[in-house]
Protein backbone atom coordinates (compact mmCIF):
# COMPACT_ATOMS: atom_id res chain seq x y z
CA UNK A 1 0.00 0.00 0.00
CA UNK A 2 1.34 3.34 -0.91
CA UNK A 3 0.36 5.24 2.18
CA UNK A 4 2.09 3.22 4.92
CA UNK A 5 5.39 3.07 3.03
CA UNK A 6 5.45 6.83 2.58
CA UNK A 7 4.83 7.28 6.24
CA UNK A 8 7.63 4.85 6.99
CA UNK A 9 10.01 6.73 4.73
CA UNK A 10 9.19 9.95 6.48
CA UNK A 11 9.67 8.27 9.85
CA UNK A 12 13.07 6.96 8.78
CA UNK A 13 14.13 10.36 7.59
CA UNK A 14 13.03 11.87 10.86
CA UNK A 15 14.86 9.13 12.73
CA UNK A 16 18.13 9.84 10.95
CA UNK A 17 17.80 13.52 11.64
CA UNK A 18 17.27 12.90 15.36
CA UNK A 19 20.25 13.47 17.65
CA UNK A 20 22.46 10.46 18.25
CA UNK A 21 22.35 10.57 22.02
CA UNK A 22 18.90 10.77 23.48
CA UNK A 23 18.85 12.51 26.81
CA UNK A 24 16.21 11.93 29.42
CA UNK A 25 14.29 15.12 30.02
CA UNK A 26 14.74 16.39 33.53
CA UNK A 27 11.66 15.34 35.43
CA UNK A 28 11.13 17.20 38.63
CA UNK A 29 9.56 14.24 40.36
CA UNK A 30 12.28 11.67 39.67
CA UNK A 31 14.96 11.25 42.27
CA UNK A 32 16.87 8.97 39.94
CA UNK A 33 19.59 10.82 38.12
CA UNK A 34 18.15 12.66 35.13
CA UNK A 35 20.84 11.50 32.76
CA UNK A 36 20.06 7.83 33.27
CA UNK A 37 19.81 7.18 29.55
CA UNK A 38 23.27 8.37 28.67
CA UNK A 39 25.16 6.57 31.42
CA UNK A 40 27.15 3.51 30.40
CA UNK A 41 25.26 0.27 30.57
CA UNK A 42 25.76 -1.47 33.92
CA UNK A 43 27.18 -4.96 33.88
CA UNK A 44 25.82 -6.13 37.18
CA UNK A 45 23.04 -5.29 39.52
CA UNK A 46 25.52 -3.56 41.81
CA UNK A 47 26.62 -1.25 39.06
CA UNK A 48 23.03 -0.59 38.11
CA UNK A 49 22.21 0.47 41.64
CA UNK A 50 25.28 2.64 41.85
CA UNK A 51 24.55 4.35 38.56
CA UNK A 52 20.88 4.98 38.80
CA UNK A 53 20.52 5.57 42.50
CA UNK A 54 23.99 6.59 43.50
CA UNK A 55 24.04 4.24 46.47
CA UNK A 56 25.29 0.71 46.98
CA UNK A 57 22.81 -2.10 47.57
CA UNK A 58 22.26 -2.99 51.19
CA UNK A 59 20.31 -6.19 50.74
CA UNK A 60 20.16 -8.28 47.60
CA UNK A 61 17.52 -10.85 46.81
CA UNK A 62 16.20 -11.54 50.26
CA UNK A 63 13.93 -8.78 51.27
CA UNK A 64 10.43 -9.04 52.57
CA UNK A 65 9.52 -5.47 51.77
CA UNK A 66 9.14 -6.02 48.08
CA UNK A 67 8.07 -8.98 46.02
CA UNK A 68 8.81 -9.37 42.34
CA UNK A 69 6.38 -11.44 40.36
CA UNK A 70 7.48 -12.38 36.88
CA UNK A 71 6.97 -15.72 35.11
CA UNK A 72 9.96 -18.01 35.19
CA UNK A 73 9.25 -19.13 31.62
CA UNK A 74 7.96 -16.40 29.37
CA UNK A 75 5.65 -17.52 26.61
CA UNK A 76 6.46 -14.49 24.54
CA UNK A 77 9.65 -12.56 25.07
CA UNK A 78 8.11 -9.40 23.72
CA UNK A 79 5.43 -9.32 26.39
CA UNK A 80 6.60 -10.40 29.82
CA UNK A 81 4.36 -9.18 32.62
CA UNK A 82 6.16 -8.01 35.71
CA UNK A 83 4.53 -7.00 38.95
CA UNK A 84 6.20 -5.47 41.95
CA UNK A 85 4.30 -5.61 45.20
CA UNK A 86 5.27 -4.36 48.56
CA UNK A 87 4.84 -1.92 51.34
CA UNK A 88 4.40 1.58 49.98
CA UNK A 89 5.10 3.09 53.37
CA UNK A 90 8.69 1.96 53.08
CA UNK A 91 9.41 2.11 49.37
CA UNK A 92 9.25 5.42 47.56
CA UNK A 93 10.71 4.57 44.23
CA UNK A 94 11.67 1.55 42.26
CA UNK A 95 13.52 0.70 39.08
CA UNK A 96 13.08 -2.45 37.02
CA UNK A 97 15.98 -3.83 35.03
CA UNK A 98 16.36 -6.58 32.48
CA UNK A 99 19.89 -7.82 32.75
CA UNK A 100 20.71 -8.91 29.25
CA UNK A 101 18.91 -6.33 27.19
CA UNK A 102 20.92 -3.78 25.34
CA UNK A 103 19.76 -1.12 27.76
CA UNK A 104 19.08 -2.85 31.08
CA UNK A 105 16.87 -0.18 32.58
CA UNK A 106 13.25 -0.93 31.81
CA UNK A 107 11.26 1.41 33.95
CA UNK A 108 11.32 3.68 36.96
CA UNK A 109 8.21 4.15 39.08
CA UNK A 110 7.82 6.90 41.57
CA UNK A 111 4.97 6.56 44.02
CA UNK A 112 3.30 9.55 45.52
CA UNK A 113 0.58 10.02 48.03
CA UNK A 114 -2.30 7.94 46.80
CA UNK A 115 -0.68 4.89 45.34
CA UNK A 116 0.01 1.51 46.78
CA UNK A 117 3.08 -0.41 45.79
CA UNK A 118 1.38 -2.80 43.44
CA UNK A 119 2.73 -1.86 40.07
CA UNK A 120 2.73 -3.92 36.93
CA UNK A 121 3.66 -3.50 33.34
CA UNK A 122 5.04 -5.59 30.50
CA UNK A 123 8.63 -5.91 29.42
CA UNK A 124 10.47 -6.94 26.33
CA UNK A 125 13.23 -9.44 26.83
CA UNK A 126 15.80 -9.97 24.14
CA UNK A 127 16.97 -13.34 25.51
CA UNK A 128 16.82 -15.44 28.62
CA UNK A 129 17.98 -13.20 31.41
CA UNK A 130 17.29 -12.00 34.90
CA UNK A 131 14.74 -9.39 35.69
CA UNK A 132 15.50 -7.45 38.78
CA UNK A 133 13.95 -4.63 40.68
CA UNK A 134 15.78 -2.18 42.90
CA UNK A 135 13.69 -0.25 45.34
CA UNK A 136 14.68 2.84 47.22
CA UNK A 137 13.73 2.85 50.87
CA UNK A 138 14.56 5.12 53.74
CA UNK A 139 17.22 2.67 54.89
CA UNK A 140 18.91 2.27 51.54
CA UNK A 141 18.34 0.18 48.47
CA UNK A 142 16.86 -3.30 48.33
CA UNK A 143 16.85 -5.59 45.36
CA UNK A 144 14.98 -8.63 44.17
CA UNK A 145 15.76 -10.75 41.13
CA UNK A 146 14.18 -13.53 39.13
CA UNK A 147 15.46 -15.47 36.15
CA UNK A 148 13.18 -15.57 33.13
CA UNK A 149 13.57 -18.06 30.30
CA UNK A 150 12.48 -16.91 26.89
CA UNK A 151 11.78 -19.37 24.15
CA UNK A 152 10.01 -17.44 21.42
CA UNK A 153 9.49 -13.87 20.43
CA UNK A 154 12.92 -12.51 21.20
CA UNK A 155 13.69 -8.93 20.39
CA UNK A 156 16.45 -8.35 17.92
CA UNK A 157 17.53 -9.58 14.56
CA UNK B 1 -1.44 20.29 28.23
CA UNK B 2 -0.96 20.02 24.51
CA UNK B 3 -1.89 16.82 22.82
CA UNK B 4 -0.32 15.91 19.54
CA UNK B 5 -0.50 12.12 19.45
CA UNK B 6 -3.76 11.61 17.70
CA UNK B 7 -4.13 7.91 17.16
CA UNK B 8 -7.72 6.99 17.76
CA UNK B 9 -8.56 5.16 20.98
CA UNK B 10 -4.97 5.30 22.07
CA UNK B 11 -5.74 5.24 25.77
CA UNK B 12 -8.11 2.99 27.63
CA UNK B 13 -8.23 2.76 31.35
CA UNK B 14 -10.39 1.29 34.03
CA UNK B 15 -10.59 1.82 37.76
CA UNK B 16 -12.22 -0.96 39.68
CA UNK B 17 -12.13 -2.81 42.95
CA UNK B 18 -10.17 -6.02 43.21
CA UNK B 19 -8.76 -8.03 46.08
CA UNK B 20 -5.64 -5.95 46.10
CA UNK B 21 -7.54 -2.70 46.44
CA UNK B 22 -8.79 -0.18 43.96
CA UNK B 23 -6.84 -0.95 40.82
CA UNK B 24 -6.03 1.28 37.90
CA UNK B 25 -5.40 -0.55 34.66
CA UNK B 26 -4.48 1.21 31.45
CA UNK B 27 -3.76 0.02 27.95
CA UNK B 28 -2.06 2.48 25.67
CA UNK B 29 -1.74 1.99 21.96
CA UNK B 30 1.78 2.88 21.05
CA UNK B 31 4.36 1.12 18.85
CA UNK B 32 7.15 1.23 21.47
CA UNK B 33 9.86 0.62 18.92
CA UNK B 34 13.24 -0.20 20.34
CA UNK B 35 15.24 1.24 17.51
CA UNK B 36 16.95 -2.13 17.09
CA UNK B 37 14.43 -3.78 14.84
CA UNK B 38 15.06 -3.81 11.13
CA UNK B 39 12.44 -3.12 8.55
CA UNK B 40 12.04 -6.35 6.65
CA UNK B 41 11.97 -4.69 3.24
CA UNK B 42 14.44 -1.84 3.42
CA UNK B 43 16.73 -3.46 6.03
CA UNK B 44 17.10 -0.13 7.78
CA UNK B 45 16.56 0.21 11.51
CA UNK B 46 13.08 1.24 12.45
CA UNK B 47 13.66 4.35 14.55
CA UNK B 48 13.05 4.23 18.27
CA UNK B 49 9.61 5.40 19.23
CA UNK B 50 8.63 4.72 22.82
CA UNK B 51 6.80 6.36 25.65
CA UNK B 52 9.27 8.06 27.88
CA UNK B 53 7.31 9.34 30.79
CA UNK B 54 3.83 8.89 32.01
CA UNK B 55 2.09 10.52 34.91
CA UNK B 56 -1.23 10.11 36.62
CA UNK B 57 -2.70 13.03 38.51
CA UNK B 58 -5.75 12.90 40.74
CA UNK B 59 -7.31 16.29 41.46
CA UNK B 60 -4.20 17.96 40.08
CA UNK B 61 -1.95 16.16 42.53
CA UNK B 62 0.67 13.88 41.11
CA UNK B 63 -0.05 10.30 42.14
CA UNK B 64 2.12 8.15 40.05
CA UNK B 65 5.02 8.90 37.78
CA UNK B 66 6.63 6.41 35.49
CA UNK B 67 9.70 6.58 33.32
CA UNK B 68 9.89 3.98 30.60
CA UNK B 69 12.23 3.26 27.77
CA UNK B 70 12.41 0.91 24.82
CA UNK B 71 12.30 -2.18 27.04
CA UNK B 72 8.56 -1.96 27.53
CA UNK B 73 6.27 -3.93 25.26
CA UNK B 74 4.31 -2.60 22.38
CA UNK B 75 0.88 -1.30 23.36
CA UNK B 76 1.96 -0.98 26.97
CA UNK B 77 -0.18 -2.13 29.80
CA UNK B 78 0.08 -0.51 33.19
CA UNK B 79 -1.51 -1.32 36.48
CA UNK B 80 -1.24 0.03 39.99
CA UNK B 81 -3.43 0.36 43.03
CA UNK B 82 -4.90 3.41 44.69
CA UNK B 83 -4.98 3.65 48.44
CA UNK B 84 -7.03 5.34 49.77
CA UNK B 85 -9.47 4.56 46.97
CA UNK B 86 -10.62 7.26 44.63
CA UNK B 87 -14.18 8.36 44.96
CA UNK B 88 -16.64 9.85 42.51
CA UNK B 89 -16.26 13.40 41.39
CA UNK B 90 -12.49 13.41 41.49
CA UNK B 91 -10.63 14.30 38.36
CA UNK B 92 -8.07 11.92 36.99
CA UNK B 93 -5.54 12.90 34.36
CA UNK B 94 -3.29 10.49 32.53
CA UNK B 95 -0.56 12.07 30.44
CA UNK B 96 2.42 10.71 28.64
CA UNK B 97 5.27 11.96 26.47
CA UNK B 98 7.30 9.88 24.11
CA UNK B 99 10.85 10.17 22.91
CA UNK B 100 9.77 11.84 19.67
CA UNK B 101 8.20 14.54 21.85
CA UNK B 102 4.64 13.63 21.14
CA UNK B 103 2.32 14.10 24.06
CA UNK B 104 -1.00 12.66 24.97
CA UNK B 105 -3.13 13.62 27.91
CA UNK B 106 -6.61 12.88 28.98
CA UNK B 107 -8.47 14.29 31.90
CA UNK B 108 -11.80 13.04 33.08
CA UNK B 109 -14.08 13.11 36.08
CA UNK B 110 -14.67 9.81 37.80
CA UNK B 111 -18.18 8.49 37.81
CA UNK B 112 -18.69 4.91 38.83
CA UNK B 113 -21.03 2.71 36.88
CA UNK B 114 -23.74 0.76 38.72
CA UNK B 115 -21.38 -2.25 38.71
CA UNK B 116 -18.85 -0.23 40.67
CA UNK B 117 -16.11 0.56 38.19
CA UNK B 118 -15.07 3.44 36.00
CA UNK B 119 -13.97 2.75 32.45
CA UNK B 120 -12.66 5.11 29.83
CA UNK B 121 -12.60 3.41 26.49
CA UNK B 122 -10.50 5.71 24.41
CA UNK B 123 -10.95 8.89 22.50
CA UNK B 124 -13.40 8.44 19.70
CA UNK B 125 -11.79 10.90 17.32
CA UNK B 126 -8.38 11.01 15.79
CA UNK B 127 -6.56 9.11 13.13
CA UNK B 128 -6.79 5.36 13.03
CA UNK B 129 -3.63 3.54 13.97
CA UNK B 130 -1.50 2.81 10.94
CA UNK B 131 -0.92 -0.89 10.62
CA UNK B 132 1.45 -1.93 7.93
CA UNK B 133 0.42 -4.91 5.89
CA UNK B 134 3.59 -6.71 4.94
CA UNK B 135 3.64 -10.07 3.29
CA UNK B 136 5.12 -12.41 5.84
CA UNK B 137 8.03 -14.34 4.41
CA UNK B 138 9.24 -17.24 6.56
CA UNK B 139 12.78 -16.69 7.72
CA UNK B 140 15.46 -19.05 6.59
CA UNK B 141 17.28 -21.02 9.27
CA UNK B 142 20.22 -18.64 9.52
CA UNK B 143 18.00 -15.58 9.90
CA UNK B 144 16.13 -16.89 12.89
CA UNK B 145 16.60 -14.84 16.03
CA UNK B 146 18.91 -16.26 18.63
CA UNK B 147 16.49 -17.57 21.23
CA UNK B 148 17.01 -20.39 23.60
CA UNK B 149 15.36 -23.36 22.01
CA UNK B 150 15.32 -25.62 25.06
CA UNK B 151 12.72 -25.13 27.70
CA UNK B 152 13.96 -27.52 30.38
CA UNK B 153 17.51 -27.10 31.51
Amino acid sequence: MRQPSEQRRRLLQAGLAAPLISTLPVIAHAAVRPNAHVLPIPATIQQAAAQYFGEPLTAVMTSSSIALKVPSIAENGAVVPVTVMGDSGIVTELAVFVEKNRQPLAGICRLHNRTDLNVGFRLKLSRTSDVYVIAKTADGLIGERQAVKVTIGCMGG
Amino acid sequence: MSVNYTVRNSLKFRIGDEERGQVFKALIKHPMETGLRRDRRTNAFVPADYIRDLSVHVDNQLCFALVWNENVSKNPFLTFAFSPPIHEGQTIRVAWTDNLDRTMAHETVIKFSPQGFFAFDGQGDGQPEVTETVKVVPLSKKDQPACDKQVSD
